[in-house]
């Protein structure tokens, strides 16, 4: 990134001065290499947005509504999955039904099955659930969504950093993600749509860059991925997303996988064996990533997670987690929780220094 | 920097040797290099060596860290926020950072407030529903009229469930004042150990965390209309109430001298003697009532000298029935420097009782004899903790006789 604004900060597929085309080169280095990533094609399946919830709202504000369409969705996800379906109920009457999960969060494909109904026109589901790490069987439900006629989009944010990820195996239509969230810089994400979505969807945005041609009177919209990126992209964004990626293709995503659990393993059993310490989410660690929420007592998540700060420099997410019906719903949590997410990046002595604290939290000031 | 990492390879056994009156103080004045490792002389011992090291290792990395990414800048104060609850939009959160008004050297920034003393206030207090503190992580947490109000020892002062801002203010000026005595300063002592006489540094200058009024909202009194359940603190605010006070913790020394008589006499003392009989605490209670809700000055500086006080007398009282109830058998050390040390301890009460200031250079005098032949005992005995113990009777003995002037 420091790179592109030190000796090449120009402008993308706009300029023939060689500042450009490096910039242009680079750019679309980074498409292929996010497609390479989740093992897309390279037939212009990937386009880069700002984060995980503007590609939803990209394929929500997209597609073609009417009164009487459905949405299945489900209690796991972030707002970013789930206001812009409300929303569509609000917006054109589209009817909106929730799949729910087992009191650890664990969602079977029959839940899904059950809660289709006819008239269903996209399934949206996490991959992985971001309060409570648990994972969902995304290729089961993306049958279930086919053989009803139903597009699926796949909340990838948690899941594309840490598992292995094969978009077309997964047989999902859509895909979104975020470069946050895996080593990459903030204000850049990737909207994966196969052909399936790509045809059927309208950009929400047109202006330079989106187009084909345009007259006085009329334009043609672009072929292939560049009809949904209008106006200058985040290029140094995608340059830097594009490096992590390489990174964590270095590292490998199984070894990162098997790393995590390991922690994960190791902070849940910690946690779970604390007095006054209540963990959420499923009991067999397998069945989840490095996402760990829990309480201490009756203390307020945001005090855990202050004192966690000042007193250990342990940084964990507290409170609702942008995920208020999971909370209340099925957490019985208005007031939320503490979630300590775990990556590569982090050691067992970090989980063993959280659980003691957590231990100390939990006998003295609890 | 935390000094916990140092705190916790410490002996704990708060002798005074060093000259910081804990060994939370000794961790913080070798940061900013007021003591050095070698002041200690538990750590200089053959079977505490591994510990030295620990220390030294410690010390070294956290220094250095300091010199390669540079000082920490010292952290703005005032309010943070004032907010909606995020659980419940119609009650108010608020945060502020409580800041000293000195400055501190680079390595201490990072700790305003001494998170025992902390808890030493909060057990005063009977105040509130919940006051529960962690020493270890320097977090303590208040519950009071439906309100949750969070201390971290960076000086941040959180409140939460407010039932509206100024509620919230007010409990942050409240819980404010509680902090004073806690306020770490550049000497490495707390504010409420400088007023108790335990700093030999601010002993013979003006303190700085005693003379300036450390805290924005410390230095304005609570307001009244703020309600805390179970407020029933003493709350004299007239010309005589000092002299209560002073009258309280004369009763307190009073009777520790009569304690350490009846030891010095060969006579036992069993355990319950730690709060003199209900004394000390009855006069810490004044103590803090008066700390936190008179509005002159000088009541507030005085209360807090009385509460250091309060704070030598109760060492010194635990010192005592530690050795005498035989919890830490005194086994071969000389009779002759217990009874050195109980004087010493005997007549720096006695100065307080009298309400003639002692004679301190005196005093002075023979806790230096006291000093030299714990030494040499020291050098020989095993018994580290019964002489431990000793030393840190007669040396808040030695820091009481200091509060002449006060």
């Amino acid at each position: 990134m420091a790179e592109f604004y030190h000796s090449y900060r120009a402008n993308v597929e706009r300029g023939v001065h060689r500042l450009s085309q490096k910039a242009t080169e680079e750019y679309e280095h980074a498409r292929l290499m996010a497609a390479r990533f989740i093992d897309a094609p390279a037939d212009g399946s990937v386009i880069f947005t700002k984060n995980t919830t503007e590609g939803i709202s990209l394929v929500a504000n997209g597609l073609p509504w009417k009164r009487g369409d459905r949405v299945l969705t489900t209690l796991l996800e972030h707002h970013s999955n789930y206001v812009p379906w409300l929303r569509l109920k609000e917006r054109y009457g589209v009817e909106v039904d929730v799949a729910r999960p087992n009191a650890e969060g664990i969602l079977d494909d029959s839940a899904v099955q059950e809660a289709l109904r006819p008239g269903t026109r996209l399934v949206a589901v996490t991959q992985v659930s971001n309060v409570l790490g648990v994972t969902l069987s995304v290729e089961k439900i993306a049958r279930i969504a086919h053989e009803n006629g139903a597009l699926l989009l796949v909340d990838g944010a948690q899941s594309v950093p840490r598992l292995k990820t094969d978009a077309e195996a997964l047989g999902c239509d859509c895909l979104a993600f975020s470069g946050h969230k895996m080593l990459g810089p903030t204000g850049i994400g990737v909207l994966y749509l196969a052909a399936s979505a790509r045809d059927r969807l309208d950009p929400a945005c047109v202006g330079g860059g989106s187009i084909e041609d345009v007259t006085v009177e009329s334009y043609r919209l672009a072929k292939g991925a560049g009809r949904f990126e209008a106006g200058t992209p985040p290029i140094a964004e995608a340059i830097g997303l594009a490096t992590a990626m390489e990174y964590l293709e270095r590292v490998g995503l199984a070894a990162i996988e098997a790393h995590e659990r390991r922690l994960t393993e190791r902070l849940q059993r910690g946690l779970t064996e604390t007095r006054g310490v209540e963990v959420y989410g499923p009991r067999d660690p397998r069945q989840r990533v490095g996402i760990v929420p829990f309480n201490v007592a009756k203390l307020n998540p945001h005090d855990v997670a202050l004192a966690l700060d000042v007193a250990a420099n342990i940084m964990v997410r507290s409170g609702l987690h942008c995920a208020m019906p999971l909370a209340r719903e099925l957490l019985g949590k208005p007031q939320g929780s503490v979630r300590a997410s775990l990556y590569v990046y982090n050691t067992p002595g970090e989980v063993d220094k959280l659980i003691t604290t957590v231990q100390e939290l939990a006998q003295s000031i609890a | 920097m935390d000094p916990q990492g140092l705190y916790d390879v410490t002996p704990r056994l708060d002798c005074g040797v060093c000259e910081a009156p804990t060994c939370r103080a000794f961790a913080r004045r070798t940061l900013s290099a007021r003591s050095a490792l070698g002041d200690c002389p538990i750590l200089r011992r053959a079977e505490y060596a591994d510990r030295r090291a620990r220390f030294a290792a410690q010390l070294e990395g956290m220094l250095r860290a300091r010199d390669e990414r540079g000082a920490a800048e010292e952290l703005t104060g005032g309010v943070t926020y004032i907010r909606p609850c995020a659980e419940d939009s119609s009650k108010v959160t608020a945060e502020t950072r409580l800041q000293r008004r000195f400055p501190v050297p680079p390595p201490l920034r990072l700790e305003v407030f001494d998170p025992s003393t902390w808890d030493w206030m909060l057990r005063s207090l009977e105040l509130f529903q919940t006051a529960r503190c962690s020493e270890d992580l320097g977090v303590a947490r208040i519950e009071a009229s439906g309100m949750t109000i969070m201390v971290f020892r960076d000086g941040r002062v959180n409140v939460r469930a407010a039932p509206d801002e100024k509620q919230a203010m007010g409990m942050i000026r409240l819980v404010s004042r509680t902090l004073w005595g806690s306020v770490i300063c550049d000497c490495g002592n707390t504010s409420m150990d400088c007023a108790g006489g335990a700093c030999t540094e601010c002993h013979e200058r003006p303190c700085p965390a005693l003379d300036a009024e450390p805290f924005a909202f410390a230095s304005a009194p609570p307001q009244a209309d703020v309600e805390i359940d179970g407020l029933s603190l003493p709350c004299d605010t007239g010309s005589d109430a000092l002299g209560d006070l002073d009258g309280s913790v004369c009763q307190a020394a009073y009777m520790l001298k009569g304690m350490a008589a009846r030891v010095t006499q060969g006579s036992r003392c069993g355990h319950a003697f730690g709060d003199l009989g209900g004394v000390l605490p009855d006069a810490r209670r004044k103590a803090v009532g008066m700390l936190l809700r008179s509005p002159e000055s000088g009541h507030v500086r005085g209360a807090l000298t009385a509460l250091g006080a309060l704070m030598d007398l109760q060492r010194a009282g635990d010192s005592l029935s530690c050795i005498s109830s035989g919890e830490q058998p005194l086994l071969d050390v000389p009779r002759g420097l217990v009874t050195q040390a109980l004087r010493v301890l005997t007549v720096s009460c006695q100065g307080l009782v009298c309400g003639r200031p002692p004679d301190a250079a005196a005093i002075q005098e023979e806790f230096d004899v006291f000093q030299d032949a714990w030494g040499t005992e020291f050098e020989r005995s095993a018994n580290v903790g019964a002489l431990s113990a000793l030393h840190r009777m007669a040396a808040n003995g030695l820091y009481l006789s200091r509060l002449g002037g006060r």
